[in-house]
């Protein structure tokens, strides 16, 4: 793992917002690397920062200070390697599920066969298969977040950053969602060499990451870092207890201490 | 508001009660001395001479002003009433809607010469009569619009906010005031504010009356206008055009503003993100001894409104009453439908023998060409304004600085503008026909570009995060995220600046300025000519041919387009 490459690195980086009369500081102090092959976490209760710091990743907000790099490049704006997965979905109400997947594509000004050929590709992937000429609003939740995905996915990013995917979801969807989209990561049937996941269902975190940063504090830093050393194909609900167990206390412990 | 709650009673300042007593005893002396002038003695045939004096301005501003207010009242107690109709009785929903929607772009200033009669009977030796008329014009200007959206909304109110006033055992009343109607009433306020422009190019219209054959000048900045442009005084116009922006701009600031400002607690959406709309007015209220007691006295009215009455509802046992009425409610709506029939086939029997049919050859032609004109003003409003609104309204900064100017000057109404217009195109020796398109848009521009604007800036954030994320650019940006988003207030938009087109058409076609007259080949000419000269069987035809025009737009274009917008590109 050590000798990856790095795919992402933060740097001291910092946020805070100007209301009216007073500065409210959302993030401080934050450094890390994502390494290629690796799924990172970014665990902490609602309001923490988390998609805040998200944000900044993407290129969708601009740090007060610090810097980001993705893949070498510093991110001033959108980053063209990253892509998101929004825990709304985000898909827009007018385009067919295949418009939806091809507009990443379409926004890199690829060739229409090309768009055409990757978008297909991404729908038999993701298992849309059939539903290519449907629209969002006539399918379930599950199969929306699977348009999400399929969007994010198509454009080959070499970051992809998920915003609490499988929270708007029910149990059960979201469960099948993540077991799926674990599988596709696992045999490397899909281009990514790295994700963030925000999120704060501490399961969720064990069972999809190799590393886990706790995000907790005003303003946000992070102050815990685990990981999760047993092979991703080897997890079952079993063997990852303990490190739930531990997290999710050290999780309230710090939670506990700050909201006092 | 956390800090004018937390705010003990030493923080408000007596300087605000002294600016809120003096505005409000102004107002209602104003109101009580417009009031008394109102039911002056008329004798039927004449009014004081009209002047164009500039010391008396500010009276006719007062008159004018009472006029819109009265107008103003009328308006929103028939949206209540019908509203409500509409929204919880669906035979009664099946008359009112085609009929308020038909009403709403139907030519208002064509129709003002037939109710002429029944205003003046209402009030024999009175102006009031004649104030009747001008009441009922801002009344057709604003009052449709108004209903509509107070229907609209009231469907749409979120369910299980509805299921939870039944789950608390609410009673219909309380349901109504405690959530339909307060739901609706940030819509309903923004649509009563673009509405003013409506009220304002009625009253325009109609405060030079025609009653038979004399014309009467109501005091008022419309005759004032009027006035001035029959005598070819560009002084008095301009200085009419002042009076009316100052009337605009205090009736935004000492009415709407403080309504809209108090109205943003209603908005059902989390607001943290967006700035409240500010107004001094409001502020000094809520800082104020008097409107601490104003607060309580309307607190106290609000709990009679809303508790004792029903009370008395239940007391007498009328719930049980209609309870039992309501068992034959297929008898009832049977007798309405029945009745609404009848009305209508006595009066279009009556209307057949009235209208001078000799002219029937020509009116395909006329309705062609200014069907013409308000198609392509409303293309060329669209194809100019869209693009200007999504830039206003991607800019939240400049939405804040442009929102009041626009609000103002889509309030002015057109056709103060037309003799200047006249003016321009006799020096250059243009020809009426094609310049009528430009002048309809002045009507109708101000209804897409508001609704545009409107339409962008509030394109859910997320939507913006992903055309970024993926970084669409170029035409992809415009048409598969702004302008799809947009598309739906556009169609809002332009179905209600269609409305406006209509009846701007009528007084665009005709052109006055002193003794120059200019007149376009159309409908609209032929309606304003026959009201003008009082030849009233063809100003009603003239204005069915309009009302066919208007309906045919309204089944054939706006609701397939409407239904269209609706179901593809409204968010979830």
């Amino acid at each position: 793992m050590k000798n990856l490459r790095t795919v992402l690195e933060i740097k001291n980086v910092a946020k805070s917002f100007r209301r009216e009369r007073h500065t409210l500081d959302v993030l401080e102090n934050i450094n890390f690397n994502v390494h290629e092959n690796e799924i990172v976490a970014l665990l902490g209760k609602s309001g923490s920062g988390k998609s805040t710091l998200l944000r900044i990743i993407a290129g969708l907000e601009a740090p007060t200070s610090g810097s980001v790099v993705c893949n070498d490049l510093p991110v001033k704006g959108p980053c063209p390697d990253a892509s998101m997965v929004f825990q709304s979905f985000a898909l827009f109400p007018w385009l067919t599920v295949f418009d939806n997947i091809a507009f990443g594509l379409q926004a890199l000004g690829l060739p229409v066969d090309e768009v055409n050929r990757r978008t297909v590709d991404m729908i038999d992937l993701i298992g849309l298969a059939g539903y290519a000429d449907a629209w969002p609003k006539e399918l379930s939740g599950g199969m929306r977040q699977r348009i999400g995905f399929a969007r994010a996915l198509a454009v080959e990013p070499q970051l992809l950053l998920l915003d609490e995917p499988f929270s708007a979801l029910d149990i059960y969807t979201g469960h099948k969602l993540r077991q799926e989209f674990m599988h596709l990561w696992q045999h490397q049937k899909i281009k990514t060499k790295a994700m963030v996941l925000v999120t704060h269902n501490v399961e969720e975190a064990v069972m999809l990451c190799d590393r886990i940063l706790l995000m907790t504090g005003t303003p946000g830093t992070l102050t815990d870092t685990f990981h999760i050393d047993i092979p991703g194909r080897k997890r079952n609900a079993e063997n990852i207890k303990p490190f739930v167990d531990t997290i999710t206390e050290t999780l309230n412990m710090k939670i506990a201490a700050t909201s006092v | 508001m956390q800090l004018t709650k937390n705010a003990s009673i030493w923080n408000r300042l007596a300087i605000n009660d002294v600016i809120i007593i003096a505005t409000l005893l102004l107002l209602a002396g104003s109101f009580f001395y417009g009031w008394q002038e109102m039911h002056t003695y008329f004798n039927g045939t004449s009014l004081p001479e009209f002047s164009l004096d500039y010391k008396q301005l500010p009276y006719y501003t007062l008159r004018t002003t009472m006029r819109l207010c009265i107008g103003l009242v009328y308006s929103v107690i028939f949206t209540l009433i019908f509203g409500v109709l509409a929204a919880k009785f669906t035979a009664m929903r099946r008359v009112i809607l085609p009929f308020v929607n038909f009403m709403e772009s139907v030519p208002l200033v064509g129709f003002l010469t037939f109710t002429t009669a029944f205003f003046l009977g209402l009030y024999p030796h009175s102006v009031m009569g004649l104030e009747g008329l001008a009441i009922f014009a801002v009344f057709t200007g604003q009052a449709w619009n108004m209903m509509l959206t107070l229907y609209q909304t009231l469907r749409v109110v979120p369910h299980e906010l509805s299921e939870a006033t039944v789950a608390f055992r609410c009673n219909p009343w309380l349901r109504f005031w405690r959530l339909g109607f307060l739901y609706s009433v940030p819509g309903l306020l923004w649509n009563t504010m673009v509405s003013q422009s409506a009220a304002w190019f009625a009253l325009i219209a109609s405060e030079m009356l025609t009653v038979g054959n004399q014309s009467l000048n109501l005091p008022g900045i419309g005759s004032w206008i009027g006035c001035a442009i029959n005598d070819g005084n560009i002084h008095a116009v301009l200085w009419g055009l002042l009076a009316l922006v100052i009337n605009i701009v205090l009736f935004d600031q000492l009415l709407f503003r403080p309504l809209v400002r108090y109205a943003t607690r209603f908005k059902y959406e989390d607001t943290c993100a967006r700035e409240r709309p500010g107004s001094w007015f409001y502020t000094c209220l809520a800082h104020s001894l008097t409107g601490y007691l104003l607060g309580k006295c309307c607190a106290a009215f609000a709990y009679f409104w809303l508790f004792r009455l029903p009370k008395a509802w239940y007391y007498l046992k009328f719930d049980r009453l209609f309870a039992a009425l309501s068992v034959l409610n297929w008898l009832w709506s049977g007798v309405w439908y029945l009745s609404i029939a009848v009305i209508c086939l006595y009066f279009g029997h009556q209307l057949w023998f009235y209208l001078p049919l000799e002219y029937l050859p020509h009116l395909p032609a006329w309705m062609g060409l200014t069907a013409a004109r308000v198609i392509a003003a409303m293309l060329l409003s669209i194809i100019i304004f869209t693009p200007l609104g999504i830039w206003i309204g991607l800019r939240p900064g400049l939405v804040r600085f442009f929102q009041p100017i626009i609000q103002i000057l889509a309030a002015i109404p057109a056709n103060v503008f037309y003799p200047v217009i006249a003016v321009i195109l006799v020096a250059w020796h243009q020809d009426l026909n094609g310049w009528t398109i430009p002048m309809i848009m002045l009507g109708t521009q101000w209804y897409v570009l508001f609704n545009v604007i409107a339409g962008a800036s509030v394109i859910p954030a997320q939507m913006t995060d992903v055309s970024r994320i993926f970084r669409a650019g170029g035409i992809m940006w415009w048409t598969k995220y702004t302008l799809p988003a947009v598309f739906p207030y556009l169609v809002t938009g332009i179905i209600s600046a269609a409305g406006g087109a209509w009846n701007t058409a009528i007084a665009a076609e005709v052109l006055n300025w002193g003794s120059i007259t200019l007149k376009a080949e159309g409908l609209g000419a032929f309606i304003s000519a026959t009201t003008d000269a009082g030849q009233n069987p063809e100003a009603a035809l003239g204005c069915l041919a309009m009302c066919v025009l208007v309906a045919l737009c309204v089944i054939f274009i706006w609701k397939p387009l409407y239904r269209y917008a609706e179901t593809r590109f409204k968010y979830d």
